[in-house]
């Protein structure tokens, strides 16, 4: 493994850290927002997720660093809330305006939007008719980008338990989406 | 209806999603990209759950993406780390 990728003392890390950091905080805000399900609370758990990064830099081997710091913030929520661990996303309603209202995104064809509109639609009824487990998985990877490491991180599960729900989850979502007929048409 | 996915096949869904996905964290090896992928050459089902797998998965993230960023909290959260950093100077 690839330790010490910035060559990290502590002050070196310290100098690096808003470097480090600010990329970062459109990710943690949006994962904090699935957690906490309230824009002001995101914003108080990145905040202490941040200070408590800062605290815990000499134990960061500078690799990986969304990990580290999603790592960081579940355990902050969990302290936080005196919960074993968060539960992800039960309210869907805050993803469906934004198809609708952003249509032109990626400069899509009339068409095409329509397509991943209705798609969408029917994936949104999907996700939550699936038990939490798969559609928080679902969530963190297919629709927020996470890697499995880093979605492990947030969940705190083994990176084969996020490969096993993930996959068992799309195969539900595909199922739902099968007896509505929402997969037909174009690929 | 084409309900059953890989279940019945040699490549489980759990290798077709990861083979999908090309994580870092779960690769799969070359050995077993070929042996997917010469599978999915002569697997009709396999083939079309990969498609509507990707195609899931696509717009999923297209999903993501439109997701509005929160400017005003992002911005917040800058000011907030750039007092911090320079306090720590």
């Amino acid at each position: 493994m690839n330790q010490h990728k910035f060559d990290f003392g502590v002050s070196a890390a310290k100098r690096d850290f808003r470097e480090i950091i600010e990329p970062e905080l459109p990710v943690l805000l949006r994962v904090a927002r699935g957690i906490t399900r309230s824009k002001p609370d995101a914003e108080d758990l990145v905040q202490e997720t941040v200070l408590r990064a800062f605290k815990a830099l000499a134990n960061f081997d500078g690799e990986y660093p969304r990990a580290w710091l999603l790592t960081i913030m579940r355990n902050t929520h969990v302290n936080m809330h005196r919960r074993k661990r968060p539960t992800l996303i039960d309210d869907w309603k805050f993803l469906e305006p934004y198809p609708l209202a952003f249509s032109n995104a990626e400069n899509l064809s009339a068409e095409e939007t329509s397509i991943k509109n209705n798609l969408s639609e029917e994936l949104i009824k999907g996700l939550n008719s699936l038990d939490v487990r798969f559609r928080e998985v679902l969530y963190l990877i297919d629709i927020e980008g996470l890697n499995y490491a880093e979605c492990s991180s947030v969940l705190g599960q083994p990176v084969g338990t996020v490969t096993s729900r993930l996959s068992r989850g799309r195969n539900k979502l595909r199922t739902y989406l099968m007896e509505n007929q929402a997969l037909e048409g174009r690929n | 209806m084409n309900l059953v996915v890989a279940m019945r096949c040699k490549i489980n869904s759990r290798r077709l999603s990861r083979y999908i996905d090309r994580d870092f964290s779960a690769p799969l090896s070359e050995s077993e990209i070929l042996k997917v992928e010469a599978h999915l050459a002569e697997c009709e089902k396999c083939t079309a759950a990969v498609q509507e797998l990707t195609k899931m998965k696509s717009t999923l993230r297209w999903l993501g993406a439109l997701q509005i960023p929160d400017e005003s909290s992002i911005e917040r959260l800058k000011q907030s780390l750039k007092l911090q950093s320079k306090e720590n100077e």
